[in-house]
């Protein structure tokens, strides 16, 4: 495809697309063939003028190379991002924002001033009712302030203050329209379904296919901490379900065969065959989106403070006009005092900061689900890590099978494969892994599959009870023995590994050796976030106590516990949090669901389990610990600029009432200045709270 | 009669020559016609001044980020210029 190079600068690029338009579905195609490009770290793409502007950091041959091997037919967009992209959205507000201006400025230049005066007063007109009726109610808020000047200026006869001041209230407005439906757009694609294979059940087998493959009527099979892909009719199984992601109640609901799950909840407990009734969901995105505006997680504290101050303020203003009045006998006074209010700044830039924020939190790969949590993040002083999937990497390998009772190493691995690859774990995943880089290809060859969280699993093969787990699981629940002769060959086992044991009817099998190493930046991130003022770091993980011990004295937290199950962690977290901190919690898998809705700010890792996605407030997708560290410092960035957003709009609104009241400000000027501050204010709201760092380790600094 | 009633009668055939014929005129379909190429072109307008806007944006884009290189290139050589100076002290320290 050819491009023509429009401008050049290091490391940015701008290229012009040689063709006469560009619809949006195909700047759509563009920008994400780009984006998947290496070296490249922002890319804009204009579907009005065909331009991409291009940031990279690579070599300058590799990405010419790339663009020239662009072609829109070889490359299709992910399904979510072609037809839910924000770009209509952003098209037809941008278009509404130059409207309201190039209007306005046409409106002043060309039409004769009789047209101009009708104009004004008949977009005055809603604004004076809105405020009538308002004090009719009994109620005195910002719309009656807004009312009364533009109402008072029409009637003097001052049409251009009457002109800007609802000119610059309409930008505002529009300003936080097009935030607020940008934020929740973004948020409800993030938490859009993202599952593209699922179990499909044809007769007694399960086949894993793609979800575009599945019909209705197919059978599917969800275990339990899966996502349930499709809406449809429980067929087999009792589960308990997670509709969170529906309805926001985080009470499991139990479903039956005959009754209906939708689409994006997720199983709780135990394990249901499904039969599909609708194809896919484009209906769920919408579903999204009422819940999203609907909860109550998406405005902050700081933001309905903000608001109920400035309603407060109100009567204040009008109070203080008529002292001034009472005070002076000069009209032109009080109407400057009363021109100038608190409450329209505080009630457009709070939200704007706050949704701006949430915005900035995802250039660094974290999906924040509402306002509520990044106060929550600035104030939190403990974090507790899961081990496994977070301060590691989630990608264990098998490093060694030590077989007992004179089986074969590869039947061994095979067989544990077999049963492994039902579950979304990752040490699951390594025994997967293993068994396919060592070519052994495991048929079904067991009966029913039972998982116990955090202990194991547990099945039937060829008549005898075969079960994989901890140690805890094998010997002490299950009551399984070592084979005699074996036993030093069991206690030289190497301790540094993580061991998964596999006992087949009631006889130690094998043991499969996991290496769980630790990411590279665990400990520097742990040594920033202390000293960001996180005063306590915890490590909870079911491993044994000496993984355990040797992983906290590498990274560093200040406490940690062994051997946790599930409901430790959970109690852990409400017992801090009743000691009066804020705790922040971070984990991945299905174990770690309960200790994440019982944090105050429950953090997932988006690669982990569907059910702890669907139940955290927050997802990161990890591929640096420091993301945490750059959530931090958006959270505190953003109670930084609230606080100064106060301090601004009310030090520069009373120091323009005491001239107003002075009388050294016409109503005109203080009007007009109060309405573009306010605008200032929000505008800088809506920037970013902290510079794009090179690399995410320089967030250490 | 006088021009007064002279322009009320005017008035009154207008209104009425208007309200049968100039209303059908209109309403007709060469009328219609007209109508749709002028909202052609009035949103012909619009869109040939939004892509105006849009090119607006990428030039400043352009501007600054080849106004922040600059800053960069001459922030570099100032550091350069500075580091040399510092060696060339110590080099004359340790000769002495």
């Amino acid at each position: 495809m050819k491009f023509k190079i429009l401008h050049e600068c290091r490391n940015r690029l701008r290229v012009q697309a040689v063709q006469p338009r560009m619809t949006m579905d195909q700047a759509d195609r563009l920008d994400s063939y780009l984006q998947r490009l290496p070296g490249v770290t922002r890319v804009t793409v204009h579907d009005r003028t065909c331009c991409a502007v291009i940031c990279y950091s690579g070599p300058r041959a590799d990405l010419l190379r790339g663009l020239a091997k662009f072609s829109y037919e070889t490359c299709s967009a992910e399904d979510a991002a072609a037809v839910h992209s924000g770009r209509a959205l952003n098209r037809a507000y941008e278009e509404k924002l130059v409207g309201l201006v190039v209007g306005k400025a046409a409106r002043s230049l060309f039409l004769p001033s009789i047209l101009n005066t009708a104009y004004t007063v008949v977009r005055a007109v809603p604004y004076v009712l809105r405020g009538l009726r308002c004090l009719l109610r009994r109620q005195l808020r910002v719309e009656v302030l807004d009312g009364a000047s533009i109402g008072v200026s029409v009637l003097r006869g001052d049409y251009p203050t009457a002109g800007s001041v609802m000119l610059l209230l309409r930008l505002g407005e529009l300003l936080e329209e097009w935030t607020h439906k940008k934020s929740v757009d973004d948020l409800a694609r993030c938490m859009s379904l993202n599952i593209d294979r699922v179990w499909l059940k044809t007769g007694e087998e399960e086949v894993l296919v793609p979800l575009s493959q599945v019909r209705v009527d197919d059978l599917v099979c969800v275990r339990m901490g899966g996502l349930i892909p499709l809406d449809g009719v429980v067929a087999e199984g009792e589960v308990m379900v997670n509709q969170a992601s529906l309805t926001g109640e985080s009470t499991p609901v139990a479903k039956r065969p005959g009754s209906q799950v939708y689409a994006g909840t997720v199983v709780e407990e135990g394990e249901c065959v499904l039969q599909v009734k609708q194809q896919s969901g484009s209906g769920r995105y919408d579903k999204i989106v009422s819940m999203i505006e609907q909860s109550e997680k998406l405005k902050s504290t700081a933001e309905s403070r903000a608001g109920n101050l400035a309603d407060k303020l109100v009567p204040y203003t009008l109070a203080g006009s008529g002292l001034v009045y009472l005070l002076t006998r000069n009209v032109t006074r009080a109407l400057s005092v009363l021109m100038v209010d608190f409450s329209c700044a505080l009630k457009l830039s709070m939200p704007l900061a706050v949704l701006s924020a949430m915005r900035e939190a995802s250039a660094y790969h974290a999906t924040v689900k509402g306002g509520k949590l990044l106060e929550a993040i600035a104030q939190a002083d403990t974090i507790v890590f899961d081990k496994t999937g977070t301060l590691t990497y989630a990608s264990p390998v098998v490093a060694q099978v030590v077989p007992f009772g004179g089986r074969s190493e590869a039947d061994m691995l095979r067989l544990a494969a077999c049963l492994e690859e039902h579950f979304p774990h990752s040490m699951a995943n390594a025994v997967v892994q293993a068994a396919k880089e060592r070519g052994l290809s495991h048929e079904e060859m067991h009966s029913k599959v039972e998982y116990l969280v955090a202990h194991g699993i547990s099945s039937t093969v060829e008549g005898e009870k075969v079960i994989i787990g901890s140690a805890h699981f094998v010997f002490e629940d299950e009551a399984c023995t070592v084979p005699a002769g074996e036993r030093e060959k069991f206690d030289a086992l190497p301790g540094e590994y993580s061991h998964l044991y596999l006992a087949i009817g009631g006889e130690l099998a094998a043991v499969i050796c996991i290496a769980d190493p630790l990411r590279r930046e665990a400990a520097a991130v742990i040594r920033t976030l202390r000293r960001l003022g996180v005063s306590k770091t915890v490590m909870l993980t079911g491993d044994s106590e000496r993984t355990a011990a040797a992983i906290a004295a590498q990274v560093g937290v200040d406490e940690y516990h062994s051997e946790v199950l599930p409901e430790d962690k959970a109690h852990y977290v409400t017992a801090e949090r009743a000691r009066g901190r804020t705790v922040i919690m971070i984990g991945d898998g299905i174990n770690d669901s309960p200790a994440l809705s019982a944090a105050n700010v429950g953090i997932a890792i988006s690669s982990g389990a569907a059910i702890a996605r669907e139940i955290a407030d927050v997802t990161i997708s990890a591929s640096s610990l420091f993301e945490l560290v750059g959530l931090r410092r958006i959270a505190a960035g953003l109670m930084a600029r609230i606080r100064s957003n106060y301090r601004f709009v009310i030090g520069f609104n009373g120091s323009l009432i005491a001239l107003g009241a002075l009388g050294i400000l016409p109503p005109a000027s203080s009007a007009m200045l109060h309405n573009l501050s306010t605008l200032g204010v929000s505008l800088r709201s809506m920037t970013n709270l902290m510079e794009l760092p090179e690399s995410l380790e320089a967030l250490a600094q | 009669m006088n021009f007064k009633s002279y322009k009320h009668l005017a008035l009154f055939v207008g209104g009425t020559l208007f309200g049968s014929a100039g209303l059908k005129l209109l309403a007709s379909d060469d009328a219609k016609k007209v109508y749709t190429h002028t909202t052609a072109a009035a949103l012909r307008v619009k869109e040939c001044a939004m892509t105006t806007v849009n090119k607006v944006q990428e030039n400043a884009g352009d501007i600054l980020a080849a106004a922040k290189e600059i800053n960069e290139q001459r922030a570099a050589a100032k550091a350069a210029a500075e580091e040399v100076v510092p060696e060339t002290v110590e080099a004359e320290a340790a000769q002495v």
